[in-house]
């Protein structure tokens, strides 16, 4: 069985690890000149900046990603996050279940209440996480917490996210644990499964651009630098390219669905910091800030992703559709100077980078679960548009991944 | 090297590869004219397509 994968994100990565490693014969085709997508490293000045993910893996060696990354024999620590997750209300951090005693005694018991309906995962229809949360409370506070978390992992506001999905996410949250950070960053991830795809004999051709998936025969012909013929094909280029590439064999009321997909946007500033600005490798959600929904310090778990005794701050912040872009950014640098007082003596931005359009945060919004299978029986699509309920970020990718692989087992 | 405005998103994959540091990314990709020697490595680099030689 030949398999064709294209894109070397961190879902064709992992579908090509998968693949090989059950006996299909696979080639992965990547245009760029490196392979990792939006999860891999981006060396600038002593630091390790990212194309994308903030060096962290939302449930650490515990989920759908560690999980597989373990079974793969991909050879890389995930370093828990110790504190999980901190949120800074009027100047302090609290632990989240410190959250219920910031508040005066009449919403006390309905913060606590909502963390237990959180906890035990009860919700139905596609009611929206803040009318959700409406119904129990009418607190400020509280829907800032909920937009920062959902900013923060999702890209998204709490009324732009289903409740279920918010549910399911805290339930897996409650039952696996927090984030944990990649040894060596996402470059250690993308570096160990690229070495994975070696020692299987797969073929990871980079700087090569498919250009056309049709089919002839009962096989795929996939046109990239010559034609080559496959048993299957998996695209990890993101349902629109997928469709774009294979609108010959699609029917096109699949293309227009997904043409009407709109992805999440965001913004991420990468900061050189003298001294530990957090001092920990979780979290740090900050409710109260203008833009910014949360921070890490992922050199208090790797210090390797800077020069030794320096660290790197990142910070994430959804992106409205429509806004203004650079006014955004100031915001969000105005929030890391209001959060961290001596932010000018200890820090410097290195770089400001925009996820949206055509390289978003997600390609797909949480909430709408794409199948890895497409009309097309043989052509499945994987990454970030392609996230099972409940799983967000990077664990998302790998259930998507798990998922395409059953839909795969059971047909080949 | 020539910057696509429509086409980049300000996503900074470009930036590190600049052997001239030429490129400061604020939302989208500026390429200094001055210290760009065309070498066309951001091109290479880039996710979207969005540089292109001039």
């Amino acid at each position: 069985m030949r398999a064709c994968i294209v894109g070397a994100g961190l879902g064709g990565l992992l579908a090509a690890a998968n693949l090989a490693r059950e006996g299909f014969k696979v080639e992965v085709f990547e245009k760029l000149p490196y392979p990792g997508g939006r999860f891999t490293n981006l060396p600038y000045r002593g630091y390790q900046l990212s194309t994308g993910a903030l060096h962290m893996i939302p449930h650490a060696e515990r989920g759908p990603l560690g999980k597989m990354l373990r079974q793969l024999g991909a050879g890389v620590e995930i370093i828990p996050s110790q504190p999980q997750a901190k949120f800074r209300i009027s100047g302090m951090d609290y632990e989240y279940e410190e959250l219920p005693s910031l508040f005066p005694l009449r919403d006390k018991l309905k913060v606590a209440k909502i963390i237990a309906m959180l906890k035990l995962g009860r919700a139905t229809g596609e009611e929206s996480y803040r009318s959700w949360l409406e119904k129990q409370i009418r607190n400020e506070l509280v829907f800032k917490i909920a937009d920062s978390f959902t900013g923060w992992s999702l890209s998204l506001k709490a009324s732009e996210v289903p409740a279920k999905e918010v549910i399911a996410q805290t339930k897996n949250i409650n039952k696996l644990g927090g984030p944990g950070i990649p040894a060596g960053g996402c470059g250690g991830v993308t570096k160990a499964l690229v070495d994975v795809l070696q020692s299987e004999g797969a073929e990871l051709h980079l700087k090569q651009r498919v250009k056309a998936i049709k089919q002839k025969g009962g096989a795929f012909e996939v046109l990239a630098e010559e034609k080559r013929s496959y048993d299957i094909v998996v695209s990890n280029a993101g349902p629109k390219v997928t469709a774009e590439l294979a609108r010959t064999i699609l029917p096109e009321e699949y293309a227009r669905a997904v043409s009407r997909i709109k992805g999440a946007a965001g913004i991420k500033i990468s900061v050189a910091c003298k001294k530990p600005m957090l001092g920990h490798s979780g979290v740090l959600f900050t409710p109260e800030a203008e833009r910014i929904n949360g921070i890490n310090e992922v050199t208090n778990a790797v210090p390797e992703l800077a020069p030794p005794g320096e660290h790197l701050l990142m910070s994430h912040q959804r992106l409205a559709e429509g806004a203004d872009v650079k006014r955004e950014i100031e915001l969000g640098l105005r929030d890391l100077r209001e959060l961290f007082p001596d932010f000018k003596k200890y820090c410097r931005v290195l770089a400001v980078q925009v996820y949206r359009n055509s390289w978003p945060v997600n390609r797909a919004p949480s909430g709408t679960h794409l199948s890895p299978a497409t009309p097309v029986r043989g052509l499945y699509i994987v990454g970030d548009a392609v996230k099972p309920e409940g799983w967000m970020e990077t664990d998302g990718i790998a259930a998507g991944v798990e998922e395409a692989l059953r839909h795969i087992k059971a047909s080949y | 090297m020539l910057v696509h405005e429509e086409r980049c998103v300000g996503c900074g994959a470009c930036m590190p590869f600049c052997p001239k540091e030429a490129i400061s990314v604020y939302g989208i990709a500026e390429i200094d004219e001055e210290r760009c020697v065309n070498c066309g490595l951001c091109a290479a680099y880039c996710p979207n397509d969005a540089i292109e030689g001039d």
